[in-house]
């Protein structure tokens, strides 16, 4: 009698990894309130023209680098989540398309995917999209929040992180009033160099009016939700998350912002929305919440296979990328003055 | 004061501790394959793994609990750990409840706390700062019951079981009052060493701790081992010392036992499934176990003695139905 060799096994033990497509890199052009298109477009076609220089020079130092092939793809951020004042007056997703688009055009470059916030919450796959299409993403991203252990943490206390706080460093102790208050102390960050620049960043609020209410997510977690989208590190049970949807030709975009997708595509040819790497051109008053996105990533658990497929792709490229290990070094920002000429218009 | 580095791989593991806590969920009937996947999603959007033969068997994603503590040392040595401890839940064949949390030691790559982003690269191990001798570090962390002053594994994977018990889909109610039993591991690792076990029952009613050597590559055999070794104790456990006492106390008083027998027969014994399909190496290791404990054939004793108590309450029904 010979020994037989058999194996068992099955699929739902170890849950597979969906890849996504990567470019070299994505520019933000610009991230708008759907306020801001009240004027028309006067507030985009700024903002476009603010970044158009940028955009070009960020085009020249890629191509540079990766050859003339380099992909990259360019996409713009609506805010359909943070209440707004006017909802009736709102402009619908095709307006907002159209001016968008024609203000890049002005501005000297085409547009290849414009994003909605709220799709940065939930993640829609298509338009019309139902729960069966859609992903918790901020969800997902909270979730992976691992907090700074404190010195003398051993695991006896439950972090709070579900406080929907999350600090780079030790908080000052709360000062009661009361006999017992404790002396002052200063907050430390973690790891600082000589002085600290202690950051404490609420992640969601919740309405206290309601017991069960839904989470608010703050713009600080949105912000990180959306480079993670465009460094391509989401992922829900190991599928690919937010893919851009293309409307055909002839397919009318919905009404609402609530129904369209996360991300839509709207040139033919664009290069993957996601890449190795993401350059942001952005107003000044982001420069608070990018910070507060970079300090979440950095506290985040990826899933090493993510990180390893996304390594492995960017070594295997025609030239050769090699890619940090912190996902933070991937991201870069450039957050414009307020200066601007006097228009005689 | 962030630097990259390229370390993913770091120093080698020396020591590996976990805790294992085992109890029946708290809901009256057996939770089905697809609730049960629900209760183990514990972190939204991370993968639920789950096994349906020999037994169905569900596993949350791992958690991630950051520490900064000093170790408990026997003897001499001193020893700072920071990093994370990784701890998941499995629920087998919608009964049963374990919460795991494990963590392993490495020398430390520099005398001072790194940035975070360094620990996270490789969750689930904590550095050591000073370098107090391995076998000390053991014995400290076997000997350092509750409440820890160093690593607080018992919290850890309390928590886990809580967080999962306090579900709202759970009806709170249970079909047995069985307690919680806990095993506490602790291994030493080494590249060329071949896998050994020793178990000890401890003074404490319900606590195990189990010593046990081998080479990294066979830490998630071992740490698997211990879940399974678990599982089974608290099998023995609840039908040697709840089930079959109780049911001689009702016949003696009259009481009608059957319910308790029943649930033995149908819910409990059916999971007595020794994880010898695993891997050659789990096994060997299995029935070397057995072949010292006895615990395969301590457990058919009792079915026995369940079913000749069945068979006499039939025969002979109490007078109290």
């Amino acid at each position: 009698m010979t020994a037989v060799d058999v194996s068992y096994d099955e699929v739902t033990q170890t849950p597979r990894v969906d890849a996504v497509p990567l470019g070299h890199l994505s520019v933000e052009t610009g991230h708008l309130y759907l306020d801001d298109f009240a004027e028309g477009d006067r507030k985009i076609a700024r903002q476009l023209e603010h970044a158009a220089p940028w955009l070009e020079a960020a085009n020249k130092r890629i191509r540079k680098r990766f050859g003339r092939n380099a992909r990259i793809s360019t996409c713009f951020l609506v805010d359909d989540y943070t209440p707004s004042g006017s909802a009736p007056d709102q402009p619908k997703p095709a307006e907002v398309v159209d001016i968008v688009t024609t203000a890049a055009e002005q501005a000297g470059f085409r547009l290849d995917y414009l994003a909605r916030e709220a799709g940065c919450v939930v993640a829609c796959e298509r338009p019309y999209s139902g729960p069966r299409d859609q992903s918790p993403l901020a969800d997902i991203v909270a979730g992976l929040i691992v907090e700074e252990a404190a010195v003398g943490a051993n695991g006896s206390r439950p972090p709070t992180a579900q406080t929907g706080w999350l600090s780079n460093g030790e908080r000052s102790p709360a000062v009661a009033v009361a006999m017992d208050a404790p002396d002052w102390e200063p907050p430390e960050e973690f790891g600082k160099y000589r002085h600290s620049v202690f950051v404490d960043i609420e992640l969601w609020s919740l309405d206290s009016a309601q017991i069960h209410a839904e989470r608010q997510y703050s713009c600080s977690l949105l912000s990180a939700v959306w480079q993670l989208l465009r460094l391509g590190l989401l992922r829900n049970a190991g599928k690919a998350v937010a893919k851009p949807y293309r409307f055909g030709t002839g397919e009318a975009l919905p009404d609402l912002w609530a129904q369209m997708p996360s991300i839509t595509q709207l040139t033919q040819d664009a290069a993957p929305f996601a890449a190795y790497e993401t350059f942001s051109a952005l107003p000044q008053h982001y420069e608070a919440a990018e910070h507060a996105a970079r300090i979440i990533i950095d506290h985040l658990r990826f899933d090493p296979a993510v990180l390893a497929q996304t390594a492995d792709r960017a070594r295997d490229e025609a030239n050769p990328i090699v890619l940090p290990d912190n996902p933070v070094g991937r991201t870069s920002h450039l957050f414009f003055d307020d200066v601007h000429v006097a228009h005689n218009d | 004061m962030s630097r990259t580095t390229t370390e993913r791989d770091g120093a080698p593991a020396v020591l590996a501790f976990g805790e294992v806590r085992t109890c029946l969920i708290q809901n009256l009937g057996t939770l089905s394959p697809s609730a049960s996947v629900a209760l183990m999603q514990l972190t939204p959007g991370a993968p639920v793994s789950k096994a349906d033969r020999p037994v169905r068997r569900v596993v949350s994603p791992e958690q991630v609990t950051g520490v900064d503590c000093r170790l408990q040392v026997a003897r001499e040595g001193r020893g700072r750990a920071i990093g994370t401890v990784l701890s998941h839940a499995t629920v087998t064949n919608g009964r049963i409840l374990q919460g795991i949390a494990h963590v392993t030691l490495t020398p430390a790559s520099s005398k001072d706390r790194r940035e975070w982003r360094h620990y996270l690269q490789r969750p689930g191990v904590v550095e050591v700062i000073g370098s107090p001798h391995p076998h000390n570090v053991l014995d400290g962390y076997l000997a350092d019951i509750s409440p820890a002053r160093g690593l607080d594994l018992a919290s850890i994977s309390d928590r886990v079981i809580d967080e999962v018990q306090m579900s709202s889909r759970l009806d709170h109610t249970t079909a047995l009052r069985a307690s919680t039993a806990v095993v506490r591991w602790a291994v030493t690792l080494a590249p060329d060493s071949g896998p050994t076990v020793g178990i000890a029952k401890s003074d404490l009613p319900n606590v195990h701790i189990i010593r046990l050597s081998g080479a990294p590559d066979h830490l998630p055999m071992l740490i698997r081992f211990c879940e399974e070794f678990a599982l089974h104790e608290w099998l023995l456990t609840t039908v040697q010392d709840v089930i079959v006492p109780r049911a001689e106390t009702d016949i003696a008083r009259d009481r009608d036992p059957l319910d308790s027998l029943l649930f033995a027969l149908n819910e409990l014994v059916p999971l007595w499934m020794p994880p010898t399909h695993l891997s050659p190496d789990m096994k060997v290791l299995w029935e070397v176990m057995e072949s010292r404990t006895h615990y395969s054939r301590l457990f058919e004793r009792q079915v026995a003695r369940i079913r000749d108590l069945r068979d006499q309450v039939k025969i002979r029904p109490p007078r109290r139905l």
